[in-house]
């Protein structure tokens, strides 16, 4: 079964989607020495998971969970507790720039505000920020979906609240 | 970025697929693959030789002197004392971690569970193991140590334990403080720790009650 196609399929796969293992990795080690090791712990579970992809589900959303339970178990393995703690005074007093630059610092608060969140909840909102429905965010964490939109209530207003000091 | 809309409209224009990430070559890929599969072999060998290196040097030593001492029943019963008491542990620690892979490549291969469902079942392998590991450990160490006190001094400290009452019962406490220290600091490395990040994420999905 693994064959040169094979192993082009997969690829091929994989290259068309290759931002989620990036998104995810960034969410959950972002600026960590870890992101690479976790990157490459994400594409060799797709690749040992891929057998079993019968295409029930997009392969996006299989993508993202794989890629969220590999850096939620990685986690675990690596002791990495989530920070839990509001932006810093030097996020605060960043200078407003424009362009690339500008661009670059807005990317970088978010994610810094969206790492104050906890494992669960900063992959309810990676799939809220990717347009998944409320169902497919619920099927994807296991939680209910009620449970789904009311803690989405209440990661968009902290992180609101967190970019608007910030800013 | 003020609200939350202004915001998921910022993500989709920042960080769509359009951005052009470097896709990843054959042989990159291959790399990466053949990286894991051997680190994970390692670890798979590892983790086998840390808890089973020692139940070697214990046989080897016991039947040692099994075999030395033939003829010597005081030295042969405890010997054969320790070998038997030890050989159903040895086989249920053999049998727990051969469970504890399966039920790992088992997950892998059946269908994608949810990351609750994935934590819940981290959780359970991970504690299921470690009960079974502290009550191990809660009676081997102690009577393992007890056994080769014993043996030693009956063996090298003229007069043996018997003679030797306050020094056998010194000697035995230090080792079985080492023991416990190895064992504890083993333990947080590998079971409290994580189990504890496991209980964390657990908490937060609220399904730490129904475990």
């Amino acid at each position: 079964m693994i064959n040169g196609d094979y192993k082009e399929e997969f690829l091929q796969h994989i290259n068309g989607n290759t931002g989620i293992i990036h998104r995810v990795c960034n969410i959950y080690f972002n600026g960590s020495p870890e992101r690479e090791d976790v990157f490459q712990e994400i594409l060799y579970q797709l690749w040992k998971s891929y057998p079993a992809f019968k295409g029930n589900s997009k392969f996006s959303t299989w993508m993202y969970r794989i890629a969220l339970n590999t850096a939620i178990t990685h986690i675990k393995k690596k002791a990495r507790i989530p920070r839990r703690e509001e932006l810093n005074e030097t996020y605060h007093q960043l200078p407003e720039s424009i362009g690339e630059d500008h661009k670059e610092m807005n990317m970088r608060l978010l994610y810094t505000a969206i790492d104050t969140l906890s494992p669960i909840d900063k992959a309810i909102i990676l799939l809220y920020l990717e347009d998944y429905s409320y169902e497919e965010i619920a099927l994807i964490t296991g939680l209910t979906k009620t449970n789904t939109s009311v803690r989405l209530v209440r990661i968009k207003r902290k992180l609101e609240e967190q970019l608007r000091n910030s800013i | 970025m003020e609200s939350f809309e202004n915001i998921k409209k910022y993500w989709e224009k920042n960080t769509g697929e359009e951005i052009g990430f470097i896709p990843i070559s054959r042989q990159s890929f291959e790399e990466v693959i053949r990286k894991k599969i051997s680190k994970e072999q390692r670890n798979v060998i590892a983790y086998f030789w840390a808890s089973f290196v020692f139940q070697v040097v214990t046989y080897a030593f016991l039947s040692h002197l099994f075999i030395k001492y033939w003829g010597n029943d005081f030295i042969m019963l405890w010997s054969l004392a320790g070998i038997i008491f030890y050989v159903p542990f040895t086989f249920m620690l053999l049998h727990k971690i051969k469970c504890m892979k399966m039920m790992t490549a088992e997950k892998l291969n059946s269908s994608l569970p949810d990351i609750a469902s994935n934590i819940k079942n981290q959780y359970r392998v991970l504690f299921s193991f470690f009960r079974f590991k502290k009550f191990f450990e809660l009676f081997l160490i102690p009577a393992i140590c007890f056994v080769f006190i014993v043996l030693v001094f009956k063996l090298y400290v003229p007069g043996g334990a018997e003679a030797n009452l306050a020094g056998f019962v010194i000697a035995y406490i230090i080792i079985v403080s080492i023991f416990c220290l190895a064992v504890y600091a083993e333990n947080k490395k590998r079971f409290k720790g994580p189990l504890r990040q496991l209980q964390l994420i657990l908490e937060d999905l609220g399904e730490n009650n129904e475990i």
